[in-house]
């Protein structure tokens, strides 16, 4: 600030932007969203030149920038348990927010999990919501299961797993 | 439901977006709104170089990119540039539809000042217009201190 100026000459500019689009989820992760909502199964593309197995899958490989062919036999099956590799606490404790006032005070969040499937190998790595918010009860390699929406409420979404609940201890 | 070409159901997603948020005007852009909310000016910047005048006022020159330390005062009149009606909604909108938006090259200034267009109906309007400023009571230091542009009233007769 120079001097002679003060707070009442600096001024901010409130501001809000709104979009809406509609966006389609592409062939191959179109064809894993529907298996959730509709038979609760996981299903993963294998990269045929570094056998990388993706969830969700993809349509190019992100290492060997190839086209993965869509044939039966790079579609593998994951389980619905798996495997906690790692995990976000989230916390919350941002400062508030100056636009909005908004600030997270009080609230509990769920840990985000980085979770591998079974059926999948070291590059399989899914991040979703853990159930346990007790963090101190989360360490890598615990066993996980996903727990699904109720089939009305699954609209084809990652989301239609409601959340990955703890099975017990490393095997 | 949409269906792809092998029959199978493709799912869209419908996006929503919306963020509200607020930033610094920076010492030029705050002159130029704090002008608008004391005195009721509209002030634009005017280039060393190149001697064209900005509304609203810019701290660098878009043409010739000289740093802009004159604030001329321009008129509260001017001329509609073009201008568009609009009809649908969202939600950062600066008024509630149907509402007319114009660009108004105010005298003096050698751009346009993107602005509302009030007290005219959409088949009296045309490029060319001469327009002035209208400005609110209770001015907060923001663009919509002036409320919208209205004909002058030597043209609406």
């Amino acid at each position: 600030m120079k001097t002679g100026e003060s707070q009442k000459d600096l001024l901010r500019v409130p501001h809000r932007i709104t979009l809406t689009w509609r966006e389609p989820a592409g062939r191959f992760l179109n064809r894993a969203l529907l298996a959730m909502r509709d038979k609760e199964e996981l299903w993963a593309v294998k990269c045929t030149s570094c056998n990388r197995v993706l969830f969700p899958p993809e349509i190019v490989c992100g290492l060997c920038k190839i086209r993965i062919p869509d044939t039966k036999e790079n579609w593998v099956r994951l389980g619905n348990e798996g495997t906690l590799v790692n995990y976000y606490k989230v916390t919350g404790s941002r400062e508030v927010d100056p636009s909005t006032g908004w600030h997270p005070r009080g609230q509990t969040f769920n840990p985000i999990g980085f979770i591998r499937p079974d059926g999948g190998n070291e590059w399989t790595i899914l991040a979703h919501i853990l159930e346990e918010t007790d963090t101190s009860k989360l360490h890598p390699g615990i066993r996980v299961r996903a727990i699904w929406k109720p089939k009305a409420e699954r609209q084809g979404l990652l989301s239609d797993i409601k959340f990955w609940r703890i099975l017990g201890e490393r095997e | 439901m949409n269906t792809g070409r092998k029959g199978e159901e493709v799912l869209i997603s419908e996006r929503n977006f919306d963020s509200i948020f607020s930033y610094t005007a920076g010492r030029t852009r705050s002159k130029f709104l704090t002008e608008l909310r004391d005195h009721k000016k509209i002030i634009g910047s005017r280039c060393p170089n190149c001697g064209l005048v900005w509304v609203p006022p810019r701290a660098t020159c878009v043409k010739c990119f000289a740093s802009l330390n004159e604030f001329p005062e321009v008129g509260k009149t001017g001329v509609l540039k073009t201008y568009s009606s609009v009809n649908n909604f969202q939600p950062f909108y600066p008024a509630k539809p149907p509402f007319i938006i114009g660009v108004i090259q105010l005298d003096g200034a050698d751009n346009g000042l993107v602005h509302l267009l009030g007290e005219i109906e959409t088949k009296d309007l045309k490029t060319g217009l001469r327009v002035e400023a209208v400005f609110k009571e209770e001015r907060t230091g923001s663009i919509l201190d002036i409320k919208y542009f209205k004909p002058t009233a030597t043209k609406r007769s």
